[in-house]
């Protein structure tokens, strides 16, 4: 085998190793990822957007449109929970990471609705997921295969 | 002046063309209800909207916010009844009186609210709501799939379970009343489908056309197909009272017992029998065991002329004994079997499930 081809294997075997690493540190972070911090959704349709304030521990969520109300949450632990119980009324939010799950969890009426983003990659500040699966009470249920993003603004 | 003609229709060819997009992306946000299932999957149509966004969507609508008299507004994802009470001053109790919503939760996106300050509600008028449910769907959200996996929380997994359980049970019976996830208003027209199906099934005497009246109802909507797929294979998987006759007499030989579907009519005793025990045994094809358990119970009355009557009633297998021929009981057994599933009808959960079971037994009985 000449040296040439050689070294071009190796770029190539490094290429896929560096790549693959990547994504398997990409697709199982989320869990590293969200807990105590605030992140900014933006709807399929691209007009909508919510603000998620994950819990430093524990699987509480607030899920609000307002982006002051998702940020006042993160102030701190008592702030949070201040903002989580003023919100209970309109249902109350848990969530799950796991491997390259995320799931969020409404609850209201004693109902549960529940959407599970998959194939999720997280990466700096940004979430990408290739598709969501959903259970809605009252609603449906069913797994779409459209990309939705998720970006830390704090 | 040819030229000007010409001038002033490109003129209004071009406006045409330019503002086209921007009506009509405004009439699109002004009612943005409708969409593809994923645009109404998604999480921020289920996130109460805070007044604000219900006062923007009004502004939308080209609704002026000091003049609502009875004014119309089309409901929009994510709103409450709450939020719409406080975006524009009209209480929830006035809500409700003027657009005629009680006994329920629920609001539908797409719908038309009126929103009329004037008037008062009367005293004593307490609707029973919850006003900060989110705007619901009339049709039940699904692109395809029936089954869904998903991860729950460990916080809410215990509630999740028991819907979930709910929903397993509400497809085996074909009665997606408590669907947890369709719609609502799918689930009432399934279960106003249910009750003509079953009010056929008990009465009319034509099996035939009953099996394909309940199939051809549960076919109406997709969550309903599910249902009736999930009923399929709980089909395939169960025994008719008729199947377990038959095996019972190629298990007997040439024994004294004798074999018959149906309740034996009034001459006959109920069998203290391990219905669970017979049921397995039948679905496994041990008809010996079947009969050894009928014996056990039997215990002296196991002679000869004894007719052993079988009946299924939903998941149940009832077992009676006649210790003598007696042919009037047999010729009035299907006319029993129609009054006690008649009678069975105050069993919320085991009725529809004994009804569809009837459907199974009539089935098979075509098959044979």
């Amino acid at each position: 085998m000449q040296k040439k081809t050689k070294v071009i294997i190796s770029v190539i075997v490094a290429i896929v190793v560096v790549l693959g690493g990547f994504y398997l540190y990409a697709s199982h972070s989320v869990a590293r990822h969200v807990p105590g911090h605030v992140y900014e959704y933006t709807s399929i349709s691209g007009n909508q957007k919510a603000y998620m304030t994950f819990a430093k521990s524990g699987d509480e969520v607030v899920v609000t449109p307002s982006r002051d109300k998702a940020l006042k949450a993160n102030d701190s632990d008592s702030a949070f929970q201040s903002v989580y119980q003023d919100e209970a009324d309109q249902g109350k939010w848990n969530y799950e990471a796991k491997g390259s799950k995320l799931t969020l969890s409404k609850t209201q009426d004693n109902k549960v609705s529940l959407w599970q983003y998959n194939h999720v990659l997280a990466f700096g500040k940004k979430i990408h997921s290739s598709s969501f699966s959903y259970q809605i009470a009252n609603a449906g249920q069913g797994v779409d295969r459209k990309a939705t993003n998720f970006e830390q603004i704090r | 002046m040819k030229i000007n003609n010409k001038k002033r229709l490109a003129a209004v060819f071009m406006t045409a063309v330019l503002a086209g997009p921007v009506l009509a992306s405004s009439v699109a946000m002004a009612d943005n209800a409708t969409g593809s299932p994923a645009e109404q999957a998604d999480i921020t149509n289920w996130i109460a909207n805070t007044p604000q966004q219900v006062s923007n969507n009004m502004v939308m609508q080209h609704i002026d916010m000091n003049n609502l008299n009875g004014t119309r507004y089309i409901i929009q994802w994510g709103d409450t009844l709450s939020s719409i009470s406080a975006a524009t001053g009209i209480s929830v109790a006035k809500l409700c009186y003027d657009n005629n919503i009680q006994n329920a939760n629920l609001i539908y996106a797409g719908d038309v609210l009126i929103l009329n300050r004037n008037g008062d509600v009367p005293a004593g008028y307490n609707p029973n709501v919850n006003p900060n449910a989110v705007a619901q769907t009339r049709v039940t959200i699904n692109n395809g799939p029936k089954t869904v996996n998903i991860y729950a929380p460990k916080s809410v997994k215990k509630i999740y379970n028991e819907q979930v359980d709910n929903l397993k049970t509400d497809d085996h019976s074909n009665n997606s009343e408590n669907n947890a996830f369709a719609a609502p208003a799918d689930a009432k027209n399934s279960t106003s489908d249910n009750q003509q199906s079953q009010q056929s099934t008990d009465s009319t005497s034509d099996s035939e056309s009953d099996s394909q009246e309940s199939s051809s109802t549960s076919a109406k909507t997709k969550t309903r197909n599910a249902a009736a797929t999930n009923h399929g294979k709980h089909r395939s998987s169960s025994v008719s009272a008729s199947a377990i006759v038959s095996g019972l007499e190629s298990a007997a030989g040439d024994s004294k017992l004798s074999f018959e579907e149906g309740d034996g009519g009034e001459d006959a005793e109920q069998v203290d029998v391990d219905s669970a025990v017979i049921l397995k045994a039948a679905k496994k094809g041990d008809y010996a065991k079947v009969l050894s358990e009928i014996k056990d119970a039997l215990g002296d009355k196991a002679k000869d002329g004894t007719t052993v009557y079988i009946e299924k009633d939903g998941n149940e297998i009832n077992v009676y004994a006649v210790e003598s021929d007696n042919s009037s009981s047999k010729d009035s057994n299907k006319d029993d079997e129609d009054s006690d599933s008649q009678s069975n009808d105050n069993d919320d959960d085991s009725n529809s499930q004994a009804t569809n079971d009837n459907q199974e037994t009539d089935t098979t009985d075509d098959d044979d």
